[in-house]
């Protein structure tokens, strides 16, 4: 019954339909019984119950009271004759003995003869008297100490029958003589005369109150000194009893003794008939004496006044509550609000609820009798509960019916609630599971207005599925491929427009056929149908993003895009399908645009360098190749035959690689000339060597026809570089596969070379410090050391040679510039800078000198005429001084006339460098004419002692001199080296030993200039070794 | 707001099935079930107690209804209703609910021929229900065996006190009688010997006074002519009524009944036995007798003088001695002391009667009430020589006498008890055999005073009596009346 809260847990505000109904009734039964209520407790019916009940049970008690004093008064202590009788029967006597009652002394024969006398009277009275027993138990004029009295005492056990033969009868106390003549069994406790406790007790009160009384009133009638006194155990019989005295009076009014009766108190019992106090039988009766303490009243007897509680003595009870009230053989009545006489409980008792009672007095005596003040009352008391459970019982049952009432009518509302609320629960089904698309019907409730509402709902669900039908119906209009789907995860119900899977169709995807698409027209499915559509499309599924697929045609034609929109907030997931084929068809041919050459249709190079990549990145091979491949003679075609058949010479190249590779790797044109092939398929080197091998054969095998009928092979340089031994990345596999390729153009064109570490390495810097060199150049970053040249005659030095000092770290010798600049083809700016720094180095340091300025210069380089200008210009006067010095390069005949006539141009001399090793030979000096002569340092070194490097020396000297050509020892570093050159008869040293190249042109130390000279004079005059 | 409908349902079946509880059988161990403190019952119990007895029994009942019946919600109202024979014919009455006879009390003292009456009418509760196992075994085997009326297992008569029948004598008397004949106690010791010391005793007597002639006096007496009778025969070897299942085969033996008849009737004709007043210890009292047999608790009645007139009492002192048995036979005295018959009520009632008589049983209180009233205790605890010794301290007064006739009573209990198996028209049958002979005795003996106070010498007074045919018609007589009353019917 949770119509109040949604299934989502959410609550729903408003009030549930049981709740309309249960409430209003509850109300209603909740009135109805305060109603109920206040009926009867405005009505005072339960008052009036209880005064009833309280008057009944007063009533009873007055009753029971009434009949006690009818048998104590006019049964029990009817005394009136028997004591005529017995009083005259004792005058008789005591005139027969002269005697008067003072002369009555126990066991007297007076006194027997009185007992004698008087027997038979009393014997007669007991048999028909209702007593238990009668007594007379005469004065004792010696008032004996032991209490001994002469008495007759007769006990009937049985007083209401009269049996036969006096069997019934028992003496209880008598002299024996009469016992024996009377001829009445002795009782067990039979004595032959009275114990009379002594006058104190309340054991002999029976006795004493009435003689007391009768000598106190002399004058009063015996008959009104009667007394009833407390029960007591008279005759030891171990059975209490209540008695009835009178005094016996003589003539002269002395005090015979007392008459009396006797009354067991299980004789009283029954005439305190307790159980029929109260219906269940729980009341009690007290025999009591009332105390006239406090505000005694003759006129209200022995009750309780109002405020003022009276006490009573218990003489007797029946029934068993009392035993809860009674304390101590005393119970205090007193009157409650409502003026009834209650009893609190005893202390010490198990209960605390009162007892109602009703306490009557019995009026044994007349008010002028001297026992007056004692008030015999008997008390009924009986638990109040008890007493008022009539107005209990109907208040209890008012209430239990009440609330028996109130909770069949909560049952009953909520029965009626619960079925009225199934219907609607039912009809809530039907709305739930309504398909907006379907004509709607719901079960009738039976509610007038329910069936109204549902009747409006119905009528509703058709516009809004009409509504939705005209959607469909635009949707297909636009004739687009397009269809939407929404899922309500409450129902596990997806519903779908018309075009959805129409949409589907044209993918063309074959397991698709097991549905029915055709049949699916109702626009439902269920999740579970739903799912296995999908799971048909499934390997057609590319995600594109979160919630969008790409679903691809079965011929990769056509393309679905689907889109997926959950909606949490309400529960459903959306989605829409739509045919993106244009799109899709587009995209790619745009795609292939860019990432193909279009003169040869092959990749280009980044979509090769990106599928590459990825390659080795995601699927790395076990072993590949990469082979760069340039076109050999394409510009000659070009040159020759037009660009047009430069672009047919590379097709034809194109298609001879797509041939050979298709399938087998990755090929792309990456520029005009240059084809990369990247080929993954093979196992082992040694398979991509025989397909490379394969390839070259193809490749030589196609041809290209001329127009003018020549035919071209297609010849192109190719290096190799494998995967994974040489590179692992692709710039390092296409940067080596192009060193490769450098190598093989350079050797043997045509051919495929493999990447050779070495010699990558070697040259590597030639390839990475270019830049360097460009850096150098252009920003002559070049010092210039000078080392001094001496004169081997005189120790004096002539000139110094200007030797070139990189700045660049990278470049650290002027070998390293020379190779990299001849590889570079920038010799010539070496050549330029080289003259030009070195020049303004010099003369900045030196200014205007005589000596002269050793610049070396490059063989094969010519300075240009501009250049020359401007060395004229900006040295002009100084350049007499210069010396050109041919360093050791490629030599020819040529290039030696430019520099003999630069050198006659600027007016400066010719040195050559390094004579006796590379390529400075003999033959050079052949065709120049050149100043100086450098002998080169490997053969200065150790000249001392190797007899061939004197030889080459001394032919060297011997031929220079003989043309006029001064001789240079270059590298003297020791002092025997020294000796051996001035010896052989060198002009001019030059080497560590006479000074170091430094920044600053500096002379030589005087010591070396004496060492020198003294050398020089050591060989003069001796003819020099040369 | 989601209830569960049938748990609704289930909830009003409840709320109005609870005043439909069922009522539980009365459980021994649960044994206040039913009473309520705040609710106390008022039962009331008949007895057929007088004086000592009476009053021991008033005072326990005032203690319990001061102590145990506050904690219970119990009252106990007790009322006497004079003799045996009163009691059992006002009970036997008012369960038949005869005009003008009282309510059923609510527990009564009864013996069990009684009590299988009563269980006649369907008015005797089953108190075995109210007992543990452990509770039970706490009485003598015996006496619960005696309130089980049906064999099989019940127990309808509570035992509270028990008794046998003593020989008890006025030792002070005796002396002087003894010191003058020479006779001695232990010739009491057979009723056959009782019977020639009474002969001895009435010659004595008469001869004590020569002036006055026929002046013997009665020396013993029987207060329960059918304890006699019964235990007699069965003493001599056949068993009167023989009960099997409730019915009862008479076996009256022709020799036997003549003994009982030579120590009983005989005696009684001659004036050597007497059985004056209601009570034989009433004629101790006045010296009209020197001994009797009857109930062991009879000597708290035992009195403690001798009045012999008006003027002239003097001190006596009590000997018990063991119940004397026939020369010859096997010893064998009557066990007797009533029971509480619980009438069927309800289980509150039946209860707090069981819960009193539990109580009353108790060592404590069983010992004081037996000591007090003369009774042997009927717990194993409690009957324990020292036990009822300790209780009687300080020896004096009826105390004094208790203890003093304790031996003989526990002597004659060890001797063996006969223990009256109640059977249909038990009560008529027990009621002939008290009244047949002692009637009979008695009239004959009152025929033989006649004739001799008007001048018969007592010899021939007596002789007609003495002749055999007067025991034949008598015998024939009560066979008759036994075989009638064996075989009526229950009372309707």
């Amino acid at each position: 019954m949770n119509l109040g809260v949604r299934r989502n847990g959410k609550k729903r505000k408003g009030l549930s339909f049981q709740v309309l109904v249960v409430v209003p009734f509850c109300i209603a039964l909740l009135i109805q019984g305060v109603l109920g209520v206040a009926v009867f407790v405005n009505g005072r019916i339960f008052d009036q119950m209880d005064a009833d009940a309280y008057d009944l049970f007063s009533e009873r008690v007055i009753s029971d009271a009434g009949n006690l004093e009818d048998d104590m008064v006019f049964h029990w202590s009817d005394l009136g004759t028997l004591t005529e009788v017995v009083t005259a029967d004792v005058a008789k006597t005591l005139a027969a003995h002269g005697a008067q009652a003072s002369d009555i002394t126990t066991g007297s024969d007076l006194a027997i003869s009185i007992i004698n006398d008087t027997a038979n009277d009393l014997i007669e009275y007991t048999r028909r008297g209702e007593a238990n027993g009668v007594y007379l138990i005469l004065a004792d004029a010696n008032n004996s100490p032991d209490g001994a009295r002469s008495s007759l005492y007769i006990r009937d056990a049985n007083p209401k029958v009269g049996v036969e033969g006096d069997s019934d009868l028992m003496l209880a106390a008598c002299p024996i003589s009469v016992g024996r003549q009377l001829d009445i069994a002795l009782d067990s406790q039979w004595t032959s005369t009275f114990q009379l406790a002594d006058e104190q007790s309340d054991q002999s009160s029976f006795y004493y109150k009435p003689v007391q009384a009768a000598l106190q009133y002399p004058h009063a009638k015996i008959s009104d000194l009667g007394y009833w006194g407390r029960p007591v155990d008279l005759g030891w019989s171990g059975a209490p009893s209540i008695t009835y005295s009178i005094p016996l009076r003589d003539a002269s009014g002395g005090i015979c003794g007392v008459l009396g009766v006797e009354i067991r108190l299980d004789r009283i019992a029954p005439a305190l008939p307790y159980r029929s106090l109260d219906a269940e039988g729980n009341g009690s009766y007290l025999l009591t004496i009332a105390n006239e303490g406090g505000a005694f009243s003759r006129t209200t007897g022995a009750s309780p006044l109002p405020g003022v509680p009276r006490s009573y003595e218990v003489l007797d009870t029946t029934g068993a509550s009392q035993s809860l009230y009674v304390n101590d053989e005393s119970v205090e009545v007193a009157l409650d609000e409502k003026n009834y006489m209650v009893v609190e409980p005893a202390s010490g008792a198990v209960v605390d609820t009162v007892a109602a009672a009703y306490a009557v007095e019995m009026p044994l005596y007349s008010s002028t009798s001297p026992f007056a003040a004692e008030h015999w009352s008997i008390i009924g008391l009986t638990p109040a509960e008890g007493l008022f459970s009539a107005s209990k019982s109907l208040s209890d049952s008012l209430i239990k019916s009440l609330l028996i009432s109130a909770l069949v009518g909560i049952v009953v509302a909520f029965l009626t609630a619960w079925l009225s609320s199934s219907r609607l629960r039912h009809l809530m089904r039907e709305v739930r599971a309504a398909r907006p698309e379907e004509p709607i019907s719901f079960t009738p409730t039976g509610i007038i207005q329910v069936d109204e509402l549902s009747e409006a709902i119905e009528s509703l669900g058709s516009e809004v599925a009409d509504a939705a039908s005209r959607l469909s119906q635009i949707l297909r209009l636009t004739n687009k491929g397009i269809g939407a789907f929404e899922h309500y995860k409450d129902t596990s119900m997806i519903k779908y427009t018309d075009g959805f899977f129409a949409t589907f169709r044209a993918l063309e995807i074959p397991d698709v056929d097991t549905f029915d698409l055709d049949s699916l027209t109702s626009g439902s499915l269920s999740v579970k149908e739903f799912t296995r559509f999908m799971h048909c499309c499934e390997p057609y599924i590319v995600t594109e993003d979160t919630n969008r697929y790409l679903i691809s045609g079965f011929n990769d034609t056509t393309w679905v895009r689907l889109v997926v929109m959950p909606d949490d907030s309400r529960n459903r997931v959306y989605g829409l399908v739509e045919d993106v084929t244009h799109e899709i068809e587009t995209r790619r041919r745009i795609e292939h645009e860019r990432d193909h050459d279009i003169l040869t249709g092959l990749p280009n190079r980044r979509a090769f360098e990106q599928a590459v990549t990825k390659l080795l990145a995601t699927n790395p091979p076990t072993c590949a190749v990469m082979v760069m491949l340039d076109l050999d003679n394409l510009k000659f075609v070009n040159d020759t035959y037009g660009h047009d058949w430069g672009d047919q010479y590379i097709k034809t190249t194109g298609s001879a690689i797509r041939a050979a590779f298709r399938g087998r790797g990755f090929y792309s044109r990456v520029s005009g000339d240059e084809f990369l092939i990247f080929v993954d398929c093979c196992e082992t080197r040694a398979a991509i060597d025989k397909l490379l091998g394969e390839f070259v054969a193809i490749l030589a095998a196609n041809v290209l026809c001329a127009p003018d009928g020549k035919i071209f092979k297609v010849r192109a340089s190719m290096g190799a570089a494998y995967y994974p031994t040489d590179a692992v990345d692709f710039v390092h596999l296409r940067e080596y596969a192009d060193f490769a390729m450098y190598v093989a153009k350079n050797s043997r064109k045509g051919e495929l070379s493999t990447f050779d570490r070495v010699a990558y390495e070697k040259q590597s810097y030639i390839l990475n410090k270019k830049e360097d060199l460009n850096h150098l150049i252009e920003g002559g970053l070049v010092d210039y050391h000078f080392q001094p040249l001496v004169d081997a005659r005189v120790g004096e030095v002539i000139g110094y040679e200007a030797l070139m000092r990189p700045q660049l770290k990278s470049l650290p010798t002027p070998d390293h510039v020379l190779a990299l600049a001849s590889a570079q083809s920038k010799l010539y700016q070496i050549e330029r800078l080289t003259f030009f720094s070195a020049l303004e180095a010099f003369y900045q340091k030196m200014g205007t000198t005589d000596v002269a300025l050793f610049v070396n210069s490059i063989a094969t380089q010519r300075l240009s005429s501009d250049d020359e200008l401007a060395l004229v210009e900006l040295y002009g006067g100084q350049l007499k001084h210069l010396v050109i010095e041919i360093i050791e390069t490629d030599y020819s005949r040529e290039m030696s006339l430019y520099k003999e006539s630069l050198a006659r141009r600027l007016g400066a001399r010719l040195a050559i460098d390094d004579y006796g090793s590379g390529y400075n030979g003999e033959t050079s000096l052949l065709d120049l004419s050149v100043d100086f002569v450098k002998l080169d340092a490997c053969i200065v070194q150790h000249i001392d002692t190797e007899k061939d490097q004197q030889d080459i020396a001394r032919n060297l000297i011997s031929y220079a001199h003989d043309r006029g050509i001064c001789v240079i020892a270059e590298g003297v570093e020791t002092e025997a080296e020294l000796r051996m050159v001035i010896a052989m008869g060198v002009d001019i040293l030059q080497g560590y030993l006479l000074g170091k190249p430094a920044a600053d042109p500096c002379d030589i130390p005087s010591e070396t200039k004496a060492l020198i000279c003294a050398i020089v004079a050591e060989f003069s005059g001796k003819p020099p070794l040369a | 707001m989601r209830v569960c409908l049938p748990c609704m349902i289930l909830g009003v079946f409840a709320l109005a099935g609870c005043s439909g509880a069922g009522q539980a059988t009365p459980k021994a161990a649960d044994n206040t079930s039913g009473l309520n403190p705040a609710n106390p019952v008022q039962i009331e119990l008949w007895t057929y107690y007088n004086g000592a007895q009476q009053k021991a029994f008033e005072t326990l009942v005032d203690e319990f209804n001061a102590s145990r019946g506050k904690e219970l919600g119990v009252v106990v109202a007790n009322s006497s209703q004079g003799g045996v024979g009163d009691l059992a014919t006002a009970v036997t009455a008012s369960a038949q609910q005869q005009v003008g006879s009282s309510d059923m009390p609510d527990a009564f003292l009864s013996y069990s021929d009684t009590a299988l009456v009563v269980d006649g009418f369907g008015r005797v509760a089953d108190l075995s229900v109210y007992l543990t196992d452990e509770e039970k075994s706490q009485y003598v085997q015996g006496f619960l065996e005696e309130g089980d009326l049906s064999d099989d297992g019940v127990l309808k008569v509570f035992p509270v006190a028990k008794s046998t029948e003593t020989l008890q004598i006025n030792g002070t008397d005796w002396q002087t009688f003894a010191d003058a004949t020479g006779s001695n106690l232990d010739e009491l010791a057979t009723v056959e010997g009782v019977t020639a010391v009474a002969q001895r005793y009435f010659e004595w007597t008469d001869a004590r006074t020569p002036d006055v002639l026929n002046d013997g006096r009665p020396f013993f007496g029987r207060d329960a002519l059918a304890n006699y009778l019964i235990t007699g025969s069965q003493q001599l070897g056949h068993e009167i009524f023989g009960v099997k299942e409730g019915s009862c085969s008479l076996d009256i033996d022709r020799a036997t009944m003549k003994r009982l008849w030579d120590n009983y009737y005989v005696p009684m004709v001659q004036g050597w036995f007497s059985a004056e007043g209601k009570f034989r210890s009433d004629a101790v009292k006045t010296g009209d007798l020197l001994c009797y047999v009857g109930s062991s608790s009879s000597v708290v009645y035992f009195p403690q003088t001798v009045t012999v007139d008006d003027q002239t009492s003097y001190p006596i002192e009590l000997v018990t001695l063991e119940n004397p048995t026939f020369q010859g036979g096997e010893p064998c005295s009557p066990q007797q002391g009533a029971g509480f018959v619980v009438t069927k009520s309800d289980e509150q009632r039946e209860r707090a009667c069981v819960e009193f008589l539990k109580w009353f049983t108790a060592r404590e209180q069983n010992t004081e009430f037996a000591v007090a009233a003369g009774y042997i205790p009927v717990t194993k605890e409690a009957l324990e020589l020292d036990n009822l010794i300790a209780a009687s301290q300080p020896a004096e007064g009826e105390s004094s006498k208790y203890v003093d006739s304790l031996p003989a009573t526990l002597g004659t209990i060890d001797a063996g008890l006969y223990e009256n198996r109640p059977f249909v028209g038990g009560v008529d049958a027990r009621k002939v055999l008290d009244t047949s002979l002692s009637a009979k005795a008695m009239a004959d003996r009152a025929v033989v005073m006649e004739a001799i106070a008007s001048g018969s010498e007592p010899a021939d007074a007596v002789a007609p009596f003495l002749d055999e045919a007067v025991f034949t018609v008598w015998l024939a007589d009560i066979t008759s009346q036994l075989e009638r009353a064996v075989s009526s019917t229950p009372q309707n």
